[in-house]
């Protein structure tokens, strides 16, 4: 219950954190995605449905505030949180880099539908942009993973 | 103490940028709208922000934005109490820029980056570094004479046929907190 909480409010934070402060966590000019890591992360502590209920609120707030087609995150992070605690009953998640792993996997296939998303629905992006915004932003995400896993694990021990 | 000092030196400068903002809104032949930025892009396939007035203050889709430094992006959605600005950054906003100097027309696009490219100069375009760039009002969305920025690199184009420029922007997108929209 406790950890239902932590993580309710960490998306709230978060998101918040992602609204306001992502401009200035740029990096090669691409942001991390702070909400993906915390559905990740919340996905390997919670329970299936708890899990799906956090990345649904989560998907539906970056695609009310964000500018994408509405609906694609609200689709993609559950799906996500779904296949992440299928896979940790099959394998042991528990080892860091087999975490930063699949976290990076996760974003890269994330990134990715995102983007042909965006180009499909009429946004033009340039090849080279759209491979940064993919390989770098995935990568950020992974990199930075642990560090919001400690915040969290320093919150709720 | 150090609180009270933090709070009061975010005060000053708020003072400072709204006096720019108020004595340009005072010269400027355009009629315009103050507003503030109240949110911005999430992910990195756009550069968004939203601002706090929407149609109840008077503000269109297809309006101008700037800010007392320059062009700053083009109204893309209203609401009654808030806009999204896309902001010249993103690549799905193209704008007839000229240089001032010689009068050179290409046209500026985002690269949601940092800096602008101006594509379609011909090889023998009089364009310089430290020109700077210029609405064109070529496109009537856009009034003449906008500033959009300072040329910062020159290069051939991949098939050498044509040149671009890369322009950094007058405006530090990355740090609006007030903007100026053109309603007439």
């Amino acid at each position: 219950m406790r950890n239902n909480l932590i993580f309710s409010l960490s998306i709230v934070v978060f998101a918040m954190l992602q609204v306001v402060f992502t401009d200035y966590l740029k990096i090669f000019n691409v942001k991390p995605d702070l909400l993906l890591i915390i559905i990740s992360l919340g996905s390997l502590a919670l329970s299936l449905r708890w899990a799906l209920v956090l990345s649904v609120f989560a998907g539906l707030f970056k695609d009310i505030f964000g500018m994408n087609m509405f609906g694609i995150n609200t689709l993609l992070f559950p799906l996500w949180s779904f296949l992440i605690i299928k896979l940790a009953k099959k394998i042991s998640i528990d080892n860091n880099y087999l975490r930063l792993g699949l976290i990076f996997i996760i974003a890269l296939i994330h990134n990715t539908l995102t983007g042909l998303v965006s180009v499909y629905s009429g946004s033009f992006i340039p090849p080279g942009i759209f491979l940064r915004i993919v390989f770098v932003g995935s990568l950020y995400v992974a990199v930075i993973s642990p560090l919001v896993f400690k915040i969290i694990n320093s919150v709720c021990p | 103490m150090r609180q009270k000092l933090n709070t009061l030196n975010e005060i000053y400068l708020e003072n400072m940028r709204l006096k720019n903002l108020l004595s340009f809104k005072q010269q400027s032949p355009y009629k315009l709208i103050a507003a503030r930025v109240i949110g911005r892009s999430l992910d990195s396939w756009s550069s968004v922000v939203l601002i706090d007035k929407g149609s109840f203050s008077g503000i269109k889709r297809g309006m101008v934005a700037i800010t007392y430094l320059g062009l700053l992006g083009r109204v893309i959605e209203t609401t009654k109490s808030t806009s999204k600005i896309l902001l010249i950054s993103d690549p799905n906003l193209s704008i007839s820029g000229v240089v001032q100097r010689s009068r050179q027309e290409g046209l500026v696009s985002g690269t949601l980056g940092t800096h602008l490219i101006m594509k379609y100069l011909p090889e023998e375009a009089d364009i310089r570094i430290s020109d700077t760039i210029v609405t064109s009002g070529l496109n009537a969305a856009y009034p003449k004479g906008l500033l959009i920025g300072k040329v910062v690199d020159i290069n051939k184009e991949f098939s050498g046929l044509s040149r671009y420029a890369i322009i950094k922007p007058a405006v530090n997108l990355s740090d609006i907190e007030e903007v100026l929209v053109i309603i007439q």
